[in-house]
């Protein structure tokens, strides 16, 4: 936390060395998770760039004492793209909602029945199941309540594990 | 201890939390419990197997880098090849964007008289205001209106058609009917129009027309042009926000995963202030889907944000999205009929067609849905 605390105020102060330094930390990551979310390695490339772009022009929104700096990004990143997919024509189907790209090597059923997920509950799971993100680094991305994140994570598993189960049988052994 | 009661801790459990002894005492003796725990691991296993596999490309630059250096540069050039005194060129920016001013005043006047009207209807005996929107070109989809709404002791419906236009003047045919017991929604170009005489009359701005309704007494016509059409036909004056126990619905596109369900034109909103405001949507080959502020039986919770509805139902996320704000409320909740079929519960509706309407929810539960 003490490291984010400087980290920032030397962002804040126009250290591009600093900025770097958080781009190379946490830019990988970010870019992973929104291409869960947003369906598309191409977008997910944008939005993660809008959102460092949005945090080098205005660094106004991190407060130390509320949370790490890796969640004030991912909660950043992950309102990007909320706005991402309300600016997309929503009668075009090849964006709307498109299950994450996955390359024939790594198709499993489980990630077939993950992609199905309604976006939230993607970026939950995939927040902290990949991420390893604490229920209150959870709380602050989405902007929920620490007491809403078991209850959310619980039905997002189980809709996960309905899915899954609910796949058909021949299927499975390709997981 | 039971399954469901326990259910949630299973998956606190997979995240580090500490649970209650009761708890861990029932998982570890129950063999559904330790399926369910047994699959949230193994899910979340693979998941960070997939995820070990991702493909990560190579960092690239960060644009916010070049576009903070293409901004100086822009600007250090500007100042440094300057050949004019720095107050004469403010002079110059302050006098472009005056002109400029002008500009945007004189085109906002030419674009006044607009190609849509917005008529008013008066209706007897309090004068209570009503409203439709219509455009006076060939557009068979927007240039006319039918409109119902409740009188003293029945129902007045007004059908309006754009015929003609001379200068600010627009011809339209209108047939009204007003029956004084409630009958089950008609939908406009049945038959049933047909034998509704029409009456013609010219309307322009700032005149007004009065429309004699067997039964029912003068209704008085008014007209103004617009140079768009109202997000709300039916309400162009209505504010972005909705008000208290209002439910309104403008344009649905209705998306289930990754498919388009549905894609309407049209609004509807309730007037009546009632808390249990419900949208019912009829889709050919979809059943019906409704849509509630309140919670009633078989209904699973949905999310509203804004113009945005999200539910999951039947396995799978859904996302309705409306051209504007549709209710105060939080939270929905939402039931869907795959078998529904219009005809049986609406005389005179079509099966092959697509409609949507606000109402009460008791109404809407009614084996027979009248207005």
């Amino acid at each position: 936390m003490a490291d984010d605390h400087e980290l920032w105020e030397r962002i804040c102060r126009g250290d591009a060395r600093a900025f770097d330094a958080l781009y190379r930390t946490h830019a990988p990551k970010l870019e992973v998770f929104l291409r869960k979310v947003l369906g598309s390695r191409q977008a997910a490339e944008d939005v993660m760039q809008e959102t460092f772009t949005q945090i080098w022009q205005h660094p106004n929104g991190f407060e130390p004492e509320r949370g790490t700096l890796r969640a004030y990004l991912f909660g950043a990143g992950r309102k990007r793209a909320a706005e991402w997919w309300r600016k997309q024509d929503a009668r075009s189907t090849a964006v709307w909602n498109e299950p994450a790209e996955c390359k024939a090597e790594t198709a499993s059923l489980v990630g077939d029945a993950f992609a199905r997920l309604p976006g939230e509950q993607r970026a939950l799971i995939w927040l902290r199941e990949v991420e390893g993100q604490s229920y209150a680094e959870l709380a602050e991305i989405l902007e929920i309540p620490v007491g809403t994140v078991r209850s959310r994570l619980f039905a997002a598993r189980e809709e996960l594990r309905r899915v899954w189960q609910a796949a058909p049988k021949a299927k499975k052994g390709d997981a | 201890m039971k399954c469901e009661e326990a259910a949630e801790l299973v998956s606190a459990l997979c995240d580090g939390e500490t649970i209650t002894r009761e708890a861990a005492k029932h998982i570890g003796e129950c063999e559904a419990c330790r399926a369910r725990l047994n699959a949230y691991s193994s899910v979340g296993a693979e998941l960070r197997r997939l995820a070990s596999l991702e493909e990560r490309g190579e960092l690239k630059a960060g644009s916010w880098e070049k576009e903070q250096r293409v901004r100086l540069n822009w600007w250090q050039k500007g100042r440094t090849t300057m050949r004019i005194p720095r107050f004469a060129f403010a002079l110059m920016l302050g006098m472009i964007l005056l002109l400029s001013g002008g500009l945007v005043l004189v085109r906002a006047r030419t674009g006044m008289g607009g190609p849509v009207l917005v008529l008013t209807y008066k209706i007897p005996p309090d004068g209570r205001a009503a409203r439709c929107t219509i455009t006076t070109d060939a557009n068979p989809r927007t240039n006319h209106c039918n409109y119902s709404t409740g009188g003293p002791s029945g129902v007045l419906t007004v059908n309006v058609r754009f015929v003609s236009k001379e200068g600010e003047r627009t011809e339209l045919g209108v047939k009204t009917r007003y029956e004084t017991q409630a009958r089950s929604l008609e939908v406009s170009n049945t038959d049933s129009w047909k034998e509704v005489p029409e009456e013609m009359v010219w309307l322009e701005p700032g005149s007004k027309q009065e429309i004699s309704v067997p039964g029912l007494g003068e209704v008085e016509l008014t007209g103004e042009y617009l140079d768009h059409v109202p997000a709300l036909r039916f309400r162009p004056e209505e504010p972005l926000d909705p008000r208290k126990n209002e439910f309104r619905i403008v344009s649905p596109v209705l998306i289930r995963g990754k498919e388009v369900v549905f894609n309407l034109g049209g609004s509807d909103s309730t007037d009546s202030g009632d808390p249990d405001a419900t949208l019912m949507i009829y889709f050919p080959g979809e059943g019906r889907y409704l849509i509630s502020t309140v919670p009633f039986e078989g209904a699973v919770e949905g999310n509203v944000e804004l113009g945005q509805i999200k539910f999951s139902l039947e396995g799978q996320g859904y996302a309705l999205l409306t051209a504007m704000p549709t209710t105060r409320s939080e939270h929905v909740w939402v039931t869907h009929e795959p078998r529904y079929k219009l005809s049986e519960h609406m005389e005179g509706a079509s099966d092959g067609r697509a409609m949507f309407m606000v109402r009460r929810l008791s109404r809407l539960l009614e084996d027979q849905i009248h207005h």
